[in-house]
């Protein structure tokens, strides 16, 4: 083992990674919090990963002491390479331990954030799935048993492998279904008796014609009369679709015209109706209108026209619920609180409960907002759900589904004001949509700010104390990261030469009880950095405060620089006998 | 005998060294809990405490030092009795005649009135979010004791997240800081605006509990008698060198260091123990406590007398000479 070592000592630092995340990944899964049990495995994965990389440094630097302190006395190394320093016996390690600091800076710094983001989505979202059974377990109690179900079916969307749920669902449908089959039929029915099928999409003339004349033969004069008059507008040739249309015309009109003529007014009347809301910036009651004639009558032009400009026209003054409600089983940050505005002797709070985009756009819900003055209290008020577009919160929801559903800021106090305001219903965002995770209530640089990358850090810190947060406390944060890199590469060179230091003197093989001892190594290990990484800390925090972020920077630079420097030094100093 | 010397000389080293160290980073982290009352307040703070924090630092500075001392006998080893002789006394005499001094150049804090009270700025920053524990609060001003345009925000599972009350008082108590608005109270632990930026890492808080106890037994002890303040001193000094042992154990040197550190912190962790655990179930039980008070410092004084017998008759001295 020890002529290994020579040749090789990273194999005490590989086994020691090995055990160290084992021992995570199995400490991960004895902790597992009460999430949902479909979070299990990615948790544990999750928390050993994080635990891995906060003690990846005494882990490292106890395997590295380890290593270099059970490789084989000055004697072996001069059979083998003849006597030289000790330097040059560890040049081609200090390629592999900055190649491990490249490694480990990318772990800490990329992935880290985006581990603890995933540690926050299964506690969110098991929490919102809790809230949608509580939901349909209250509602099934008190018989409401389509919200049980819409609910179930929320909650399934966020633990999609519960079988027990899965189950339970379908036998809501089946039910509902059950109970209510000829209410159903009945509607579908009705439905299919006001449209026109669509059967002529992709057909030739000559099959028109021979759908006309088999309509015809069935007494189906209408269908006869449409399909013939189809095959004549497509292909003007065809006298016999012509004359096919005018046989069917007069037999419509031998029976009764007026059911024609009562369809094609109403159609007009309805457009009308449509164009007119549309007109007046209605577009909610443009769109229901345009999108029943849609059902109805899917080719008619002017209906898909409208139909498609009063939703673009909507979806800028509005959102869709629907899409809208899709949030609460996304991940994204939650509980984001910054100061919005600061100007003429006012401020205002914003609250967001939860950010979140999806392919709709972006949406947020439980938005609160509280605006004040010296004076007092102007006004404060909450909404479900809005849309975030252009830097502004739309707040006003609609219902696709029905023409009185909506959704409207709550007042809470002060609505006068508010609604005097030009946009009652959009909320101006100070913050840009890439700074708003990483106002998180109150603590943006504890352990909250774990899940914001450091460039998000970067980036916000000039302008936090914009949204109400201290510049110093993001500030000393980003500097606490860039740290650990620095820390790490230090760290593991001091500690080979402690290692080589402090070797061991065995005349035989190692004893295998000294190996019972190896834990003792990263326990001692994790208080000597965590010493070295808070005296680091004071002295930063001093200067940050003292001097600012840009001198800070270049102090921590000089002083990482002379630390690396001494410690090449120690290391260049050790010797081979 | 160059050990006459040489060990005095290097023992004093490590204590300048550290002492000015560790008490450097006491003052900056003191100057950081402060510094949100403004600059002046904050080295106001600094001067009124600089002499507790040299008394704080002192132990840690000397037995830190021994230990140093300690690792380099057992790579360097001398004349035995040298190496048992001077760093015992040195450590005996630094601390305690240096704690004497350093009492004698002013009174403890708590003899007298703190010079600098903490203000509400000391713990709360106008215009910005205070996180208080699960709770979150904003104010758009701070005079003397009185908040202006108070933004409370609830977390969790609140309806109503936000809540605006015009007015506000503010009062700092020893233990905590107690807010009153309209119908509203919040009564929260006293930390500084930027103590987290000046705290030690969660790993290391027991070790400075540990150490905060270490400080305020001797201050007892100290303030009770001074032959039971030299028994304290004496007892911590023997059973850190007792400590010393480990350095030599093995022939596997760096096991030898983790297990000296794991004594060392170890010692002090039962110190607290003693008193905090043993000495406190013992006093509900006896009927003369009194005989208690010097239990933590017997047991550490006989369990460092036991290490040193174990030392001289089992452990080579020049272990690390040896293969």
């Amino acid at each position: 083992m020890r002529r290994q070592m020579v040749q090789n000592p990273f194999s005490v630092l590989f086994v020691f990674y090995l055990l160290a995340f084992g021992g995570f990944f199995f400490y991960s899964i004895f902790t597992f919090p009460r999430y949902l049990a479909a979070f299990l495995w990615p948790f544990a994965w999750t928390k050993a990963f994080l635990l891995f990389m906060q003690y990846s440094i005494p882990v490292t630097v106890a395997a590295v002491a380890v290593a270099f302190s059970l490789l084989p006395t000055a004697e072996t190394i001069r059979v083998r390479s003849s006597s030289q320093p000790f330097s040059r016996l560890v040049t081609s390690h200090l390629v592999t331990f900055i190649t491990l600091t490249v490694v480990y800076t990318v772990l800490m710094l990329g992935f880290h954030p985006m581990a603890q983001r995933n540690m926050e989505r299964f506690s969110s979202l098991t929490l919102q799935a809790r809230a949608f059974r509580n939901m349909a377990e209250e509602a099934m109690e008190a018989g409401d048993r389509e919200t049980a179900l819409l609910n179930y079916q929320r909650y399934l969307a966020i633990d999609k492998g519960n079988r027990s749920f899965m189950e339970l669902v379908n036998d809501m449908q089946m039910e509902i279904m059950a109970e209510a089959p000829e209410q159903r039929q009945a509607a579908a029915s009705d439905l299919e008796s006001m449209r026109i099928k669509d059967l002529a999409e992709g057909k030739e003339p000559y099959e028109l014609f021979e759908m006309a004349e088999g309509f015809y033969e069935q007494e189906d004069y209408f269908s006869a009369h449409y399909y013939a008059r189809l095959a004549f507008k497509i292909d003007p040739n065809r006298r016999d679709a012509q004359r096919l249309a005018a046989r069917a015309q007069e037999m419509i009109a031998g029976k009764d015209l007026s059911m024609l003529e009562a369809e094609e007014k109403q159609l007009f009347e309805r457009k009308r109706e449509g164009y007119e809301y549309f007109t007046n910036k209605e577009y909610f009651k443009a769109f229901h209108i345009f999108r029943e004639l849609q059902e109805n009558y899917p080719n008619d032009a002017d209906v898909i026209s409208y139909l498609q400009k009063s939703q673009d026209r909507l979806s800028k003054e509005t959102f869709f619920l629907d899409e809208a409600k899709q949030i609460d089983t996304l991940p994204g940050p939650t509980e984001l609180l910054f100061i919005n505005h600061r100007e003429e002797g006012e401020r205002e709070i914003v609250y967001l409960g939860k950010l979140a985009g999806m392919e709709a756009g972006t949406f947020c819900k439980d938005i609160e907002v509280m605006r004040f003055n010296p004076q007092g209290l102007l006004y404060h008020y909450y909404a479900e759900y809005g849309r975030l577009r252009d830097g502004s919160i739309n707040l006003h929801g609609v219902d696709r589904g029905s023409t009185g559903g909506q959704s409207l800021p709550r007042y809470l106090s002060g609505s006068i004001r508010r609604r005097a305001e030009s946009l009652p219903n959009i909320l101006t965002l100070s913050p840009a949509l890439e700074q708003l995770p990483s106002l998180k209530a109150g603590k943006v640089a504890s352990a909250t700010a774990a899940s914001i990358g450091l460039f998000s850090l970067w980036q916000v810190r000039s302008q936090i104390e914009r949204f109400g947060y201290l510049e110093s406390i993001i500030s000393e944060e980003i500097l606490r990261r860039i740290l650990l890199p620095f820390s790490f590469l230090v760290l593991c060179l001091l500690s080979v030469a402690i290692g080589w230091r402090f070797q061991a003197r065995l005349s035989g093989r190692a004893h295998w009880i000294l190996f019972v001892f190896m834990p003792l190594f990263p326990l001692v290990a994790l208080s000597l950095t965590s010493l070295y990484l808070t005296a680091q800390r004071i002295i930063l925090s001093f200067v940050l405060l003292r001097l600012g972020f840009s001198l800070s920077l270049v102090v921590f630079l000089v002083l990482q620089g002379s630390l690396l420097l001494v410690t090449m030094i120690v290391l260049a100093g050790q010797r081979t006998e | 005998m160059k050990d006459i010397l040489r060990l005095p000389v290097l023992f004093l080293f490590f204590f300048v060294l550290l002492f000015l160290f560790f008490f450097g980073l006491s003052l900056l982290a003191q100057w950081g809990s402060a510094y949100s009352e403004g600059r002046e307040i904050a080295l106001q703070v600094i001067e009124a405490r600089m002499l507790q924090s040299l008394l704080n630092v002192l132990p840690a500075a000397v037995l830190v030092s021994l230990a140093f001392l300690l690792a380099r006998t057992a790579i360097k080893p001398g004349s035995r009795f040298l190496s048992l002789i001077i760093p015992l006394g040195g450590a005996f005499v630094l601390l305690a005649f240096g704690y004497q001094i350093l009492v004698g150049l002013g009174p403890l804090e708590g003899a007298q009135p703190s010079v600098v009270d903490p203000t509400p700025r000391r713990y709360l920053a106008p215009g910005v979010f205070n996180a208080v524990e699960s709770k979150v609060l904003y104010f758009e001003d701070l005079e003397e004791r009185r908040l202006s345009s108070v933004v409370v925000v609830e977390r969790g599972g609140s309806d109503q997240k936000l809540l605006y009350f015009p007015q506000g008082q503010v009062a700092v108590g020893d233990d905590s800081v107690i807010l009153r608005m309209a119908g509203y109270t919040l009564e929260v632990d006293p930390e500084p605006v930027f103590a987290g930026m000046f705290a030690e890492d969660p790993v290391l808080r027991r070790f400075f509990t540990d150490l905060d106890f270490l400080n305020r037994e001797l201050r007892r002890m100290f303030q009770l008698s001074l032959p039971a303040f030299y028994f304290a001193v004496l007892a911590l000094v023997i059973s850190f060198y007792a400590s010393g042992m480990f350095f030599r154990l093995t022939r596997w040197h760096l096991l030898n260091a983790a297990l000296a550190l794991l004594a060392l912190r170890g010692f002090l962790a039962l110190f607290r123990f003693m008193k905090e655990g043993v000495v406190f179930e013992l006093d509900k039980v006896l009927r003369n406590p009194q005989v208690l008070q010097f239990l933590p410092e017997l047991v550490l004084l006989i369990l460092g007398g036991l290490l040193l017998i174990l030392d001289i008759l089992f452990v080579p001295f020049n272990r690390w000479e040896e293969g």
